[in-house]
């Protein structure tokens, strides 16, 4: 009796190839493989480099951002993330030990946001484990460029990273070849994460990283120009798209004339940002639902006591361009309200930060990122009850250091075998 | 009719075109005639129903000329405020929408229920039962609670006015204390078929979705076909879904599995807020393009989400909707729905719209779990 083999899916054969390079990988040194990914990583930071320059009008084409907005966004975002950086969290992490990662990674990428592509292919090779790449649909541009940047600088290293397109997991047996891999890196939503979940065995290992929302919670003390520039570009940063942006603001305390004055500078610092870093194009459904927000708002503030001139107001641009819905203090009666995201801010004023705490506690189970400023020890102290994983500075929301441990885990040690 | 005597005459005129509209002949669009009353509805809602003067001031909007340029107010706004033209203590009812991860419910707040009965009862005769020459005849079902156990539902209210109207005496609703009945159900329909009784089956497009499940516990791959004549009716969308996709499959699963000709499974479009109703121009026009059909005295117009302004024929916007049953209320509605229309050039019935999906483009681009949170999707 004969057998007829099934023909091997692209992402086996692909898979093969990378284990067989890991080989080689594994005998590298540590230190050797970590310092040509320090360079790579420094050449990606250079502003006027090619690798930022090549990215920025693809990332924008595919991504649909402007192709400012991600010029301006990356050059923020690599600012601190050096080569030095990169070393710095590998001797943190593995403390001089000659640990190595799987002998294959699998990566599944999501969204349109380049700086986890980045960083989760080249920590897969700093761990020195080859990486098998699937590409999200709305990126089919980082992860190539990451690779051809390693290979410039280190062929073998280059030779260890293997792009999938996002339909490569569709030919039959092809996504359990990706998911069999010894440790599975995965970005997406809740739903996506537990589809990846459910196809791990005991065998493999899942890093999971789902998506999450961020904060911004201001005391009065921060009600100031310099605040709302710094919140109003951490507002633009990825068009508001990224779990690190910020969702909503809260404000704690501050007098009437205070919030409408932040709510006017937010505005002109948005307007400011829609000219030097255009937000990008919209799809009809959420253009929708700024609209319905805006009138909305509009219709409920201009039945509001003081109309619309103080609090609450709303500030938005002609088009869906930028959206600042400034609320009124609520009280215990205050309510979370949609948030559409893509430059739409609301601010939601709350008395005291026991009320800060009662209204944004639906939103702590996925809280990521929490900027504050102005606040007191006492409203510091209620900001550990929300349980966000970094809090930082208005401004700096989307440029975390490279070290920062994202959805609590460290960066290198569960991918080691 | 309004027992507020400043609003008799708007409602009288409005009546009066429901109930030409139930005659065999008096279906008739009338462009000059809507405008008119449109204006006339307007002018009367910005004068008394203060919360719409105010948002009307806000954006600045001229004395209309034409129905297309009185402001729509956001659905959503239902869930704000109290958007009534009558004093509250002269309320009759409050429809209310289903809740969301937000917590609020929309309100439709009525003085009277004449002229939304008299509104779904000709659209629902004309667009879903084909014209029907005698009451009482038609074996209804309903995948839905009853008035009496959902009495704030618009939809039990108007199956329940059109089971009083149209039905027989095996007809009525098969979810009870939350519960679709789907032993009695099959019963009934089996009664149907026995008796060669066409079957007018409606009910949310999750109450079918539960049906067909229940028929794969039972093993039921799929029932036998109901009489010639039969009809279902499915209303309500899949939150965060792809609509399109997903009602296609779920009509096509209806008519196989349950024994409906594919042709004679239609959507209805409506909403808490609305006292009139779309459906399918398929019953009607079953040669035709199908799009959504509404009462003469209901016009839709698609508007651009980034200007406002209406779109060019053909160009997907945002679903307007003038309803002049809203008289008590507010007539102009902006819904958060994307549409298109369709020309239908030559047809009694008029122009109508497609209501559809999530655009292409719009899969996942970011991390940020904000959005789908606060609708309820995550």
């Amino acid at each position: 009796m004969t057998h007829e083999l099934e023909p091997a899916s692209a992402v086996e054969k692909a898979a093969v190839r990378l284990r067989g390079e890991g080989t080689l990988l594994r005998a590298r040194p540590q230190s050797e493989v970590v310092d040509q990914l320090a360079r790579v990583l420094d050449a990606w930071r250079d502003t006027g480099g090619r690798w930022q320059r090549e990215l920025a009008p693809r990332v924008a084409a595919s991504g649909g951002f402007s192709e400012a907005a991600v010029r301006r966004d990356l050059s923020r975002a690599l600012e601190t993330w050096s080569g030095d950086a990169l070393r710095e969290v590998v001797r943190k992490e593995l403390d001089g030990s000659d640990e190595r990662g799987h002998e294959l990674t699998s990566v599944l990428l999501a969204g349109c946001i380049p700086m986890p592509t980045l960083l989760q292919i080249l920590l897969v090779l700093a761990v020195r484990s080859p990486a098998l790449v699937k590409l999200a649909s709305r990126d089919r541009v980082t992860a190539h460029l990451v690779r051809d940047s390693v290979a410039e600088v280190d062929v073998q290293l280059g030779r260890c990273i293997e792009v999938l397109e996002p339909d490569a997991t569709r030919e039959p047996g092809a996504a359990a070849d990706f998911f069999s891999s010894p440790c599975v890196v995965a970005n997406g939503s809740d739903e996506t994460i537990e589809a990846v979940r459910a196809q791990m065995t005991d065998e493999n290992s899942l890093i999971a990283y789902g998506h999450r929302l961020s904060i911004a919670v201001i005391g009065d003390g921060a009600l100031n120009e310099e605040t709302a520039a710094a919140l109003a570009s951490d507002v633009a940063a990825w068009d508001q798209l990224g779990c690190l942006s910020p969702a909503v603001a809260f404000v704690v305390g501050g007098s009437d004339a205070a919030l409408a004055s932040f709510g006017k500078s937010l505005a002109t610092h948005l307007q400011r940002l829609e000219r030097e870093a255009p937000r990008g194009k919209l799809d009809a459904s959420t253009a929708a639902s700024i609209r319905a927000e805006r009138e909305t708002a509009r219709l409920r503030f201009a039945n509001s006591p003081g109309g619309l001139e103080s609090v609450p107001a709303l500030h938005a641009s002609a088009g869906s361009e930028w959206t600042v819905v400034l609320e009124a203090d609520g009280g215990t009666e205050a309510e979370l309200r949609s948030m559409p995201l893509h430059r739409f801010l609301r601010i939601q004023p709350v008395r005291n930060a026991e009320a800060l705490e009662r209204l944004a506690a639906p939103l702590t189970p996925w809280l990521s990122t929490l900027a504050a400023a102005g606040l007191s020890d006492t409203e510091y102290d209620h900001l550990a009850a929300l349980g966000a994983e970094r809090i930082c500075r208005p401004g700096e929301m989307q440029t975390p250091p490279l070290g920062w441990h994202r959805d609590g885990l460290a960066l290198l040690r569960p991918m080691i075998s | 009719m309004s027992a507020d005597p400043r609003r008799k005459k708007l409602d009288t005129a409005v009546l009066r075109w429901m109930r030409e509209a139930a005659s065999p002949d008096g279906w008739r669009i009338d462009e000059e005639r809507f405008n008119e009353l449109a204006l006339e509805v307007f002018a009367f809602q910005a004068r008394h129903c203060e919360p719409y003067a105010r948002y009307c001031a806000e954006v600045g909007a001229p004395k209309p000329v034409d129905w297309r340029e009185i402001p729509s107010v956001p659905t959503g706004a239902f869930k704000e405020l109290r958007l009534a033209s009558f004093d509250e203590n002269e309320t009759a009812k409050i429809f209310r929408t289903s809740g969301t991860s937000e917590g609020r419910c929309g309100e439709l707040h009525l003085d009277t229920l004449e002229l939304y009965e008299a509104s779904l009862l000709p659209t629902l005769e004309r667009l879903l039962l084909e014209s029907p020459t005698s009451p009482g005849r038609e074996r209804i079902r309903v995948l839905a609670p009853s008035a009496d156990e959902a009495p704030d539902t618009s939809l039990s209210h108007m199956f329940d006015r059109l089971i009083a109207k149209h039905g027989d005496p095996q007809s009525g609703f098969d979810v009870h204390g939350g519960k679709l009945d789907v032993q009695h159900l099959l019963e009934n329909l089996d009664t149907a078929r026995s008796q060669n009784q066409p079957v007018t089956l409606l009910g949310t497009a999750f109450a079918f979705v539960h049906l067909l499940e229940a028929l794969d516990e039972r093993g039921l791959a799929s029932l036998p076909m109901l009489p010639a004549g039969s009809r279902a009716m499915e209303t309500g969308g899949f939150k965060g879904r792809s609509r399109e996709v997903e009602r296609d499959a779920l009509h096509s699963s209806i008519a196989n599995r349950i024994g409906f000709n594919a042709r004679r499974v239609v959507n209805q479009y409506g909403m808490t807020e609305l006292g009139s109703q779309f459906y399918d121009s398929s019953m009607v026009e079953p040669s035709a393009p199908v799009r959504k059909l509404g009462p003469p005295w209901a016009r839709v117009r698609i508007v651009d989400p980034e200007t406002g302004s209406q779109v060019k024929p053909g160009e997907v916007g945002m679903i307007a909707i003038l309803d002049l049953a809203n008289t008590g209320s507010i007539s102009a509605i902006l819904t958060a729905d994307l549409g298109r229309a369709i020309a239908a050039p030559g047809s009694p019935y008029g122009d109508g719209f497609e209501v559809l999906g999530r655009q292409p483009g719009a899969e996942e681009r970011g991390c940020s779990i904000a959005a789908d949170l606060m609708m309820g999707n995550a």
